[in-house]
């Protein structure tokens, strides 16, 4: 569904055309001025008895231009209320009324809620091929069901934290709001979404149950949730089959299945898979997406973590760290991934993908939907860790419902048709993978699937997520992640060692969890 | 004491003649109030709102608390400031003479009398017209350190190739090159001031001897001297607000060095929502734009030569 703009003005016509013929007819006052002609007195008396502003003062007209600016002024520099306490959990009355199964199919007629119906706005974000048409879908199949309607206003991801910000320092009505792990713990220890655990309890113990660990974890922050996931997107190793059919190498997938997928053996692949110079280069693997989210997998891989526990200061310095550090810059400094000004020339992840010059990547299925349909490729879970054991992250995008909704009950109502069928849609439409058991194991999942997709990699995905709690995102994590990644240019550029970029970050990163932390 | 009734009312000719004027006053008003008006609510209320941001603390969420001078101090104590700053200074010191460089030459290349010359003027100022996403795509390209054009051309006159945006040695100039490919409006400035240098003084400096170097040193660039203000004036005021090229090719990267001011503030306000912090930065970058520009003007008065100023 396209967002839609509503026209709330523009420049008003003057409304006032009459006249009142008790004005200039056209001819001048001796010596003042100019002398005009009739045609252009009579076109002049038009312009000036077509004003509104015909009869005022000089001293009127200019209090109204005065009052009128200072007033908008003062609009402008109007602080932002306080948020609204969070929106009262729904009734039980309500939660019946929610989706009650994950494959729950849209009804053939609305359904009697007892409420008018209400249009509901939906901010998320357009990053998803085909978004547009997959809320169409989804608002057609809700308006059915419930005979409310969906505006769905999709921002880009980048901006997305922006907009929702703003849009609630502005107290634009706005229902449900995207929430990424990356800014949940800021919205939520802000208020600027509710927390649902009360609207949890109204929904039985075997639905809640039903969601991923891996789906829903990311969207807690101080043991509550926040928001449920419509898209899920744990990362695996996407890969170009020919070249490793072309480099003699075994396939991945068949590898893990026999246990042998690790670092030990990714390393081997690395320079068999490398070669060529220029244009012609062909890369191992594509270079690991810079953010810490990504990055984090090999920190834990070799014993390191970001954050305390207290989340009061930064360990990207300590010597396990450090050697996940080590480990991502050489990947690039040994030429196995592409640097950056080859990563930006092909895009992204999909962009190095279907160049056909990049054997392997860690993708995740929301941007697979763009690999060309021509090539052949491969998938497998991520490989044991250089401590042996298996990691996963997950960036799933999440919906939560915005503290200052005039429609909390309603919102709680969409949000839970969203995190199933809603999940569904984005999956038929491969952006994403499911966020529940009994859809994971459902047909339908399983039809959605392309040929070379195994299922079971995406269940090993869940699992890998499992080995340790999630990577917290605290408030102010954006700024840390810059923090980082300029640091780890230092690293991979050769004008520091890993252990050096690091610990000339960390005061800035302690810095900005002080200023952060939530009082 | 002259109230409304003891006042002498004015003769009916003088007070429609006054009724008259207000009228235009009026009309005239009517007409620049789309501008008062967006003024009003688009420049001078943010800006107001930025004034009074630039002492409070505030991060969208919360209600705004007073916090003084603590901006400044954080400005002070911040060492992207300086990075960001010392960026920006880079970039317009060594871009905006070059582009005023570049675009005198293009201008007094097409300024020639020669068959097709308009299709050479649409051609320089077409990049001009250029959205700059799509020619920042296309410089990246170029950039590629592997198979870019420009490293292309390097080896091809055997010099080694460089790392360009991706190189924190090379990254400030590749983005001041960058920025020499849309001089297109300068260019048309130079060339409309061109075009009004009196044929006549050429030929007088002519006849007196005066070769061609000395005839455009002694007559054409003093005529010209306040085109030559003007687009330095507009050249530093637009350089140090330069933020698209760096956003998009670079992010700030590799290691800030690409990091300009207005992409500094931008992460600030928009990414790390400290909009108190920001709008200080938004401040000083205003006064260090008008302090520039001031002594600019300052130092004009030693080199633009006006016609007015003929006695």
């Amino acid at each position: 569904m396209r967002p839609e703009l509503v026209a709330t003005g523009g420049f008003a016509e003057p409304v006032n055309r009459q006249d009142d013929g008790t004005e200039d007819t056209g001819d001048t006052a001796a010596g003042d001025g100019p002398r005009v002609t009739a045609h252009t007195g009579r076109w002049r008396r038009r312009l000036t008895t077509a004003t509104i502003l015909r009869r005022q003062s000089r001293r009127a007209f200019v209090g109204t231009v005065v009052f009128g600016g200072a007033a908008a002024i003062l609009a402008a520099c109007a602080p932002a209320a306080a948020p609204t306490a969070p929106a009262p959990p729904p009734t039980k009355a309500a939660a019946a009324a929610s989706p009650t199964t994950a494959a729950s199919a849209p009804a053939a007629a609305p359904a009697k809620t007892g409420t008018q119906p209400v249009t509901l706005e939906v901010l998320f974000q357009s990053g998803i091929v085909g978004s547009e048409k997959l809320w169409e879908q989804i608002g057609t199949e809700y308006t059915a069901k419930t005979g409310h309607k969906i505006n769905a206003v999709l921002v880009p991801h980048p901006d997305a934290e922006s907009k929702v910000l703003t849009s609630m320092a502005g107290r634009v009505p706005v229902d449900l709001i995207y929430v990424h792990p990356t800014f949940n713990a800021t919205f939520s220890s802000k208020g600027a979404v509710a927390d649902l655990d009360p609207y949890m309890k109204a929904v039985s113990k075997a639905e809640a149950e039903d969601y991923y660990y891996g789906a829903t974890a990311w969207f807690t922050w101080e043991g509550k949730q926040y928001a449920l996931p419509v898209i899920s997107a744990p990362n695996a190793v996407y890969y170009n089959a020919d070249l490793i059919q072309k480099a003699g190498l075994a396939d991945p997938w068949e590898l893990y299945k026999k246990g042998e997928w690790t670092t030990a053996k990714f390393d081997d692949y690395l320079p068999k898979l490398s070669n060529g110079e220029g244009a012609n280069r062909v890369y191992g693997v594509a270079e690991i997406d810079r953010s810490i989210r990504y990055q984090v997998q090999w920190l834990w891989g070799h014993g390191g973590e970001v954050y305390n526990d207290k989340l009061t200061e930064t360990v990207i310095h300590s010597d396990a760290a450090v050697k996940g550090w080590e480990y991502l810059a050489g990947l690039v400094t040994k030429r196995f991934a592409p640097g950056r000004a080859e990563s930006s020339a092909l895009t992204n992840t999909v962009g190095v993908l279907n160049s056909g010059r990049v054997a392997m990547a860690y993708g995740w299925r929301t941007l697979m939907a763009s690999l060309k349909p021509d090539m052949k490729w491969g998938l497998a879970p991520l490989f044991k860790m250089a401590d042996g054991k298996e990691y996963n992250r997950n960036g799933p995008n999440g919906i939560g419902i915005t503290s200052w909704s005039k429609e909390p009950s309603q919102a709680w109502e969409l949000l839970r048709f969203l995190s199933t069928r809603g999940v569904e849609i984005f999956v038929a439409g491969g952006a994403s993978i499911p966020t529940t058991k009994s859809f994971g194991n459902s047909p339908a999942w399983k039809g959605a699937l392309l040929p070379w997709e195994p299922a079971e990699v995406y269940d090993i995905a869940y699992k890998q997520m499992e080995t340790r709690p999630t990577l917290p995102f605290p408030p102010g994590a954006n700024n840390i992640d810059t923090l980082i990644q300029s640091a780890f240019d230092r690293v991979v550029l050769g004008e520091a060692t890993a252990k050096q970029a690091m610990t000339d970050a960390k005061p800035k990163i302690d810095a900005v969890l002080k200023e952060m932390a939530v009082k | 004491v002259i109230t409304s009734e003891t006042a002498p009312r004015p003769a009916p000719a003088r007070r429609w003649a006054w009724r008259r004027r207000w009228n235009e006053y009026l009309v005239g008003y009517f007409f620049v109030s789309p501008f008062i008006i967006g003024f009003l609510v688009f420049y001078a209320g943010p800006m107001l709102a930025s004034a009074v941001l630039a002492v409070l603390k505030y991060d969208l969420i919360t209600p705004p608390q007073f916090a003084g001078t603590a901006n400044l101090e954080r400005m002070v104590g911040d060492d992207l400031f300086y990075t960001a700053l010392y960026n920006t200074a880079f970039y317009t010191f060594l871009a905006v003479p070059l582009q005023v460089l570049v675009a005198l030459f293009l201008a007094m290349a097409l300024d020639i009398k020669v068959r097709g010359m308009a299709f050479f003027r649409t051609a320089f100022y077409l990049p001009s017209v250029t959205p700059a996403v799509a020619a920042v795509a296309l410089w990246v390209w170029i950039y590629n350190p592997d198979y870019g054009l420009a490293n292309a051309a390097l080896r091809w006159i055997g010099l080694p190739g460089l790392g360009w945006l991706w190189d924190p040695n090379w990254s400030k100039p590749s983005l001041v090159i960058m920025s020499l490919w849309t001089v297109g409006t300068q260019m048309v400035v130079f060339l409309a001031g061109l075009q009004s240098v009196p044929a006549g003084l050429l030929e007088a400096a002519a006849i007196d001897g005066a070769g061609r170097l000395r005839r455009f040193w002694s007559v054409t660039i003093p005529i010209l001297s306040p085109v030559i203000l003007f687009n330095l004036v507009v050249g530093v005021i637009n350089s140090f607000q330069v933020f698209t090229v760096a956003f998009i090719a670079t992010e700030g990267g590799p290691r800030d060095t690409t990091l300009v001011y207005v992409l500094f503030l931008y992460r600030e306000a928009f990414r790390n929502f400290r909009m108190g912090y920001a709008s200080a930065l938004a401040w000083t970058l205003f006064l260090v734009i008008m302090a520039f520009t001031l002594a600019q003007f300052m130092l004009a008065r030693r080199w633009v030569h006006y016609e007015s100023d003929r006695k």
